[in-house]
């Protein structure tokens, strides 16, 4: 339980919306070590939201602590990067697909930002439509506009908040490899929040599931897949299928009631 | 240009298509084919009808100031002396530039002012409802009434009018800014936040552009204001300007130059207005653009 490993720990956290006694994170403890791909998953509406956005460093816990390489920090750690499933909301209208990507990079000199906004562009197949705008593209080209802004800052920790939620399932598929190829490339420690049990067992290395809310840690789960992961023969493998199981048996004892189907 | 200006649904492309094919699929989508009649034909016409409608009016006063025998009923070549002696030597120092230099000094002044101050209420959301009744109420307040009151303090000075015209002109574009400011989503601020961006640098690369639109609405209803109080306070207490022009003649029964004055005042107008609003369209292209998405 050293706390050098892990990149993002959160200890005992709880969180209630300001106001009123609607209780979201209960005591949630949770870490991400180096290089690790996490996956959260839980019933909808469960808070998985509010534990990204207090693991970003957006919200401040109302007790307990989030620490970022052992530390805990006012604001968003500089290493740290976010993907959010609205890109229609998150890239901003007003810049072009390259100067969104090179949009937190305002204090680097001239020549590097390029050279980042190039690269990153590469990395997600985008270069030909760097100078148009977001809303010129399709869903899944605007998705991979906001995972080139994210990567173009350097970062070590990546979070993605149901990133392929809004586009459509071949989409998905695609992304969910382009995503894992960065992840691999740039070693980053990656935190998936999604309610897709099949995505998250497929791209990470361990699967955490959340209960209902207030939410808390209820089981975490190894996914030992190994590193490479094929959409085809992962997927088929009797080890994943028994995975799946695993974890969606997990997430459905938690959600009590009726299954919901809103994403939250 | 609007061949390649909004991709509609039908254009949208398959994931993964490169930029120039997409390009093609927009020119095919609103190409030839669509109107029968060539563009610039319809706008002659256009054209044609608008300066013959105007040609008939100038010919039926013309016709009556000829015919009648009545003061108010200049002929038009004297309004047109009138309004061409006022854009060269001594009446344009001394009437027409020192009036563009109020109005654009107290336009500017408060469109600058009702910028900063909005943003900075509305993306402080806290004092918002705290200041905000006293903004209403101050925009409530029709801005001619406070000219006694500024007489009062600052006599009859340039400084007065330049001061009341950017009175008038900072309220609607501050309550405009407020809301632009309110309005700018969360998750673009949270963005702005994760790129390490301090508060007023968001506000600067963030909730500057995304208020744009209303900003800029708020300004076109400041022009508008900007007018009307320069030649109202030019009407007060005033040695030159195009008020004050307008007033001289109407006591010298000048009919023609009073005219004259009106639609100098007209010219101005227009080309502010059309000034702005060719900057908002090039400003608030990606706005149009981004709205028009479907979904």
């Amino acid at each position: 339980m050293t706390n050098d490993a892990s990149v993002v720990a959160v200890e005992q956290v709880s969180k209630r919306y300001a106001g009123n006694s609607v209780q979201i994170l209960d005591q949630l403890s949770l870490r991400v070590t180096e290089g690790e791909f996490l996956a959260v998953v839980g019933p909808s509406g469960c808070g998985k939201t509010t534990l990204l956005r207090c693991i970003a460093g957006l919200l401040p816990p109302d007790s307990g602590q989030v620490l970022h390489r052992g530390q805990q920090l006012g604001g968003p750690p500089p290493w740290l990067s976010i993907v959010f499933q609205d890109y229609n909301r998150s890239l901003f209208p007003w810049l072009s697909v390259r100067r969104n990507v090179g949009f937190g990079l305002r204090k680097l000199p001239r020549r590097e930002r390029d050279e980042r906004v190039r690269r990153a562009l590469a990395a997600v197949n985008l270069e030909d439509s760097a100078d148009l705008y977001p809303w010129q593209l399709s869903g899944g080209m605007q998705q991979r506009c906001a995972l080139a802004r994210a990567i173009a800052a350097s970062p070590q920790v990546l979070l993605l908040d149901e990133p392929f939620a809004s586009v459509d399932a071949q989409t998905r598929i695609d992304l969910q490899d382009m995503v894992l190829g960065i992840c691999r490339e740039l070693r980053l420690s990656t935190l998936l929040v999604t309610h897709d049990i099949e995505e998250a067992v497929f791209m990470a290395d361990r699967v955490a599931v959340l209960s209902t809310r207030p939410a808390r840690v209820v089981e975490e789960i190894d996914i030992d897949l190994g590193p490479h992961r094929d959409q085809l023969t992962t997927k088929e493998s009797a080890r994943f299928l028994e995975l799946r199981h695993r974890v969606f048996t997990e997430v459905r004892r938690q959600a009590r009631p009726a299954p919901a189907t809103a994403g939250g | 240009m609007s061949s390649k200006a909004i991709p509609t649904e039908a254009a949208q492309p398959p994931y993964g298509v490169p930029a120039e094919a997409r390009s093609k699929v927009r020119s095919a989508a609103t190409g030839p084919g669509r109107s029968r009649v060539p563009p610039w034909r319809t706008r002659l016409w256009q054209l044609l009808w608008q300066v013959g409608f105007v040609v008939v009016l100038l010919a039926i006063w013309e016709r009556a100031a000829k015919t009648a025998d009545v003061p108010y009923l200049p002929p038009l070549g004297d309004i047109a002396d009138g309004y061409v002696s006022l854009f060269h030597g001594e009446l344009l120092t001394q009437e027409l530039l020192p009036s563009l230099y109020r109005v654009a000094t107290g336009f500017g002044i408060g469109v600058a002012v009702g910028i900063s101050v909005g943003l900075l209420v509305g993306y402080l959301r806290a004092v918002e409802p705290w200041v905000r009744p006293v903004l209403e109420f101050n925009r409530a307040i029709p801005v001619a009434a406070v000219l006694p009151g500024a007489l009062l303090l600052f006599g009859a000075t340039d400084t007065m009018r330049v001061l009341v015209i950017a009175f008038g002109c900072t309220f609607p574009v501050l309550l405009a800014a407020i809301d632009g400011a309110r309005r700018v989503d969360d998750l673009m601020l949270d963005s702005a936040r994760i790129a390490g961006l301090s508060r007023p640098q968001t506000m600067v690369r963030v909730v500057f552009p995304a208020a744009l639109p209303q900003i800029l609405a708020g300004v076109r209803i400041a022009l508008g204001i900007a007018l009307i109080m320069m030649v109202i306070s030019e009407l007060i207490a005033a040695d030159n300007g195009i008020g004050q022009y307008i007033l001289r003649n109407q006591r010298l029964f000048r009919t023609a130059d009073v005219y004259a004055g009106v639609l100098v005042i007209g010219t101005v107008g227009w080309v502010f207005t059309t000034a702005i609003l060719q900057a908002e369209k090039r400003m608030l292209r990606w706005h149009r653009g981004w709205r028009s998405l479907p979904e």
